[in-house]
């Protein structure tokens, strides 16, 4: 066979698979064609300016039609309850005298400043100002001391009798209060509906959930910002809506436990406060009694204190913990002392965790009395004349081996850190009495965040 | 270097990073394929970027039914169809007929004869009619009813514009084995 080709072969055979590269000024070329075409495309993994600027455009048209709609239910959520009532005197006063305009101006003036107004008794106080109304219109002061106006009747005193208007009276009056505002989780809040001309409702409580209660209680169990609307119907299928926010602040969580600790050699209790609270940033101890709260004198604003007693008696006192977050929520735990059933037999104690310490690995020696969180060891109220500890993985191989009374394992093995688990030790030996024993047990390796 | 999946999870995110990636990839072996339906390297690269905002765009829609390349290979065929559509008007005809009958017997070539420059150069001096038939039936593999339909003309004009380019092309090449031979002389 030929090794020559013919055209096309050659063709192929030297273009098919080319390459060439291209010069830099192409790939700017396509990011450039490229960039109002990726622009305009949606993309949630990168939601750009152009749809969040369409979207702000949406929410304000939306946000001014709410408004608007808001406007025509007045008196919608005022901050009181009594604020409809001040509303009305008010504008009922400038009718007296001025304008039907003017009464309209006076009217959002309201609506700006609600807290501005004065309350019924305020009025009360200022003789002066109630002297001049009294004299500006006779019959008022009729009126006003009969504090149960219904707000048709209100509506119909300061409004023009026009069509609109008619269409106004209709339509619920949609308006609630709530009993709180903002605070911590869970947050249980009770609805109070003052709307009127209304005969059906319906709320919504921004969570998801929704009730036709006419008086709600709702618990709010997670934090956030809920947006709580009513939304009042009469018969003529006229519906208004009513908003309000509720804040819910996030709680913390309080939780402790009570460990029992080493015994030291002069019979002293240490108990181990671990500390399981959530979203708490301040921590308050205290040793309290039944009968007052901290007897005891004990307290500690530690994240996880020890507490240390002469003895424990069976009198009931209890650990405390009361947890506070920047919200200033709260949260308590309370959790008995432990009866430590002390026996005349125990001459030794192990600890159930440690926490080696990761520079390096050391030779496990420590001082009689005292107790080392980074070494596992025994802590002896007796100090036996035998001994022999192994430390064993769970898989069974053998990671520490000693016959020293005063050497502990480091939390190594074969100068490796040893991975955090459970681990099983055996401890065998005899004590001065020529009584032998056997324990077995195991114990945490607790990594710290350099382990 | 990420793995194709990962890039083409990135263009169809419209990573930048991952599009440079395809870019970096594939567009020395598709701007191959472009420069043999164009008439200069400049055109090619245009339709390289055509191509590629193309490929860009609608990467999401790749199916993954077939490799990634004989896709983009597919889209840049089709640029490079669509230019030359496009510029067909702006172009002067060559006369088609100018080709003499070659005596050559076509079974005469050394692979290691032409450099691809002198290959590339060769193409891109037929005349346009004849180079699109020649790429999608040589190279492409397109049957001459395909050829037909992509380029809008008749199928036996497709034939009658295959053989010509080959003749074209022969000639073409012969001119240059002359031409080397006496230079080196």
């Amino acid at each position: 066979m030929s090794d020559k080709l013919n055209t096309e072969e050659l063709i192929r055979a030297r273009l098919d698979g080319a390459e060439l590269t291209p010069s830099p000024e192409s790939w700017r070329a396509i990011q450039q064609k490229l960039r109002w075409p990726q622009f305009l495309r949606f993309n949630p993994g990168r939601f750009n300016i152009y749809y969040a600027g369409v979207l702000l455009l949406a929410a304000t048209g939306l946000v001014l039609l709410l408004a608007g709609e808001r406007e025509r239910a007045e008196p919608t959520v005022p901050e009181e309850k009594t604020t409809i009532q001040s509303t009305t005197e008010q504008a009922v006063e400038e009718i007296a005298g001025e304008s039907v305009n003017e009464t309209n101006n006076a009217s959002s003036d309201t609506e700006r400043h609600p807290d501005t107004f004065t309350t019924p008794s305020q009025m009360e106080e200022a003789p002066d100002r109630e002297g001049e109304n009294r004299v500006s219109n006779a019959g008022q002061e009729e009126e006003r001391s009969e504090s149960s106006l219904t707000s048709e009747e209100i509506v119909a005193a300061i409004s023009p009798k026009t069509a609109a208007d008619q269409l106004l009276q209709q339509s619920p009056v949609t308006y609630f209060t709530s009993s709180i505002q903002s605070g911590c989780a869970p947050l249980t809040v009770q609805f109070t509906n003052q709307s009127m001309h209304a005969t059906s409702f319906y709320w919504d409580f921004g969570t998801g959930a929704n009730s036709q209660e006419q008086n709600p209680v709702y618990e709010f169990k997670e934090p956030g910002r809920y947006m709580i609307t009513l939304t009042a119907e009469n018969h003529g299928n006229h519906a208004t809506v009513s908003r309000m926010m509720v804040e819910v602040l996030a709680a913390p969580v309080a939780d402790f436990q009570i460990e029992e600790g080493l015994e030291g050699v002069d019979n002293h209790v240490v108990l181990n406060l671990v500390n399981y609270s959530s979203d708490a940033s301040v921590f308050a101890w205290n040793l309290v009694d039944e009968k007052c709260t901290n007897c005891s004198g004990w307290s500690s604003i530690e994240h996880q204190p020890t507490l240390e007693l002469k003895t424990i008696t069976p009198d009931s006192r209890s650990v405390k913990l009361e947890v506070i977050n920047e919200n200033g929520c709260s949260d308590i735990a309370v959790q008995q002392l432990p009866l430590i059933v002390q026996t005349s037999e125990t001459r030794i104690k192990f600890a159930t965790a440690f926490s080696p310490n990761p520079s390096g690995p050391g030779d496990g020696s420590f001082t009689p009395g005292s107790k080392r969180i980074d070494l596992f060891h025994p802590l002896y109220i007796e100090v036996p004349v035998e001994f022999h500890m192994r430390v064993f993985t769970r898989r069974g191989e053998l990671v520490f081996e000693t016959h020293e009374v005063y050497r502990g394992w480091d939390g190594y093995m074969q100068q490796e850190r040893a991975p955090g688990d459970v681990y099983v030790w055996m401890v065998e030996g005899k004590w001065k009495d020529g009584e032998s024993f056997s324990y077995r047990g195991d114990v945490t390796l607790v990594k710290n965040q350099y382990w | 270097m990420n793995g194709e999946k990962d890039i083409l999870a990135g263009c169809i995110k419209g990573k930048q990073s991952a599009q440079w990636e395809l870019y970096n990839r594939y567009s020395r072996l598709l701007l191959a394929i472009c420069n043999r339906y164009a008439k200069s390297q400049d055109e090619a690269e245009d339709i390289l970027q055509e191509g590629f905002v193309k490929i860009f765009l609608n990467i999401k829609n790749f199916k993954g039914d077939g490799p990634l390349l004989a896709w983009m290979r597919r889209i840049m065929i089709n640029t490079a169809i669509t230019h030359y559509h496009k510029m067909l008007k702006h172009r002067y005809h060559d006369d088609l007929d100018e080709v003499s009958e070659s005596k050559f017997e076509d079974k005469g070539w050394g692979e290691a004869e032409f450099t691809e420059e002198e290959l590339f150069n060769v193409i891109q001096q037929m005349p346009d009619g004849y180079r699109q038939v020649f790429n999608l039936y040589a190279l492409e593999g397109y049957k001459h009813r395909e050829i037909a339909e992509i380029l809008k003309i008749d199928e036996n004009t497709s034939k009658s514009q295959y053989s010509r380019a080959r003749r074209w092309l022969q000639e073409r090449l012969i001119k240059l084995r002359v031409e080397r031979i006496q230079r080196d002389e």
